[in-house]
């Protein structure tokens, strides 16, 4: 990704540009991904943060009430009242009811559209070269 | 070729596989005071619009997608009357 600096004969008057730095790649990498479409697109921004935001309110429903009950709590085993601290194991389970089969449902749907765009990918002259029957 | 937003000096220094009008990226830099970090910013902000917008073809694949956009920002930078003053400068308050 680093550029080298230009070349004393490329005829530009500019300054030298310096390397990319860490954070100047990620911001880049980051707006790069408008380059996705669909289903992808959404996964890599609008459902990463809802997915961010679920993990954080499943962890600290796991400090509040425990792992194994988080667990329940999110896929409907437990109702939430029955927990040490109900108010929090509420969100949680609202949550694990219309967040989690959301992006499961998106990552789902990414894989079958994907298999399904690509199906026929393999190029005719792959299977038929043209100096095959030389 | 990467799919990346390229970099301006990749566009002025080496052949990174992008089609951009001569003299683009050059022109482009010294109109924001030949402030690479600045005209990188700002660059990287026009392709991100080109590619949420109708000029990318629904069809397209993330390096087709990519190779648009970045021909069509860099000829619409270069051939409109942005060329003369960049309209994101203007928006932050800096005289272009």
């Amino acid at each position: 990704m680093s550029t080298p600096p230009p070349d004393a004969g490329t005829g530009v008057d500019l300054p030298p540009p310096r390397p990319e730095r860490p954070h100047e790649a990620l911001r880049r990498r980051w707006r790069s991904i408008a380059r996705y479409r669909g289903l992808r697109h959404w996964l890599l921004t609008r459902g990463s943060v809802v997915a961010v935001l679920y993990t954080g309110l499943f962890v600290g429903n796991g400090f509040a009430i425990g792992w194994r009950h988080a667990y329940d709590v999110s896929v409907g085993i437990t109702s939430p009242a029955a927990t040490s601290a109900p108010v929090v194991a509420w969100f949680l389970s609202v949550a694990g009811w219309l967040l989690a089969p959301g992006i499961a449902g998106a990552v789902a749907g990414y894989a079958l559209s994907h298999a399904i765009t690509s199906r026929r990918s393999v190029p005719f002259e792959e299977i038929f070269p043209p100096d095959a029957d030389e | 070729m990467s799919n990346l937003i390229p970099r301006l000096s990749d566009l002025l220094f080496r052949h990174c596989g992008f089609s951009v009008p001569q003299g683009f990226a050059e022109s482009y830099v010294k109109l924001h005071d030949s402030d690479w970090y600045r005209a990188q910013d700002h660059w990287e902000r026009v392709v991100v619009r080109v590619l949420n917008s109708t000029a990318v073809p629904e069809s397209a694949d993330d390096e087709q997608a990519m190779r648009i956009a970045v021909t069509a920002a860099a000829t619409g930078l270069h051939n409109s009357p942005l060329r003369t003053r960049c309209s994101l400068c203007v928006s932050e308050g800096r005289p272009s």
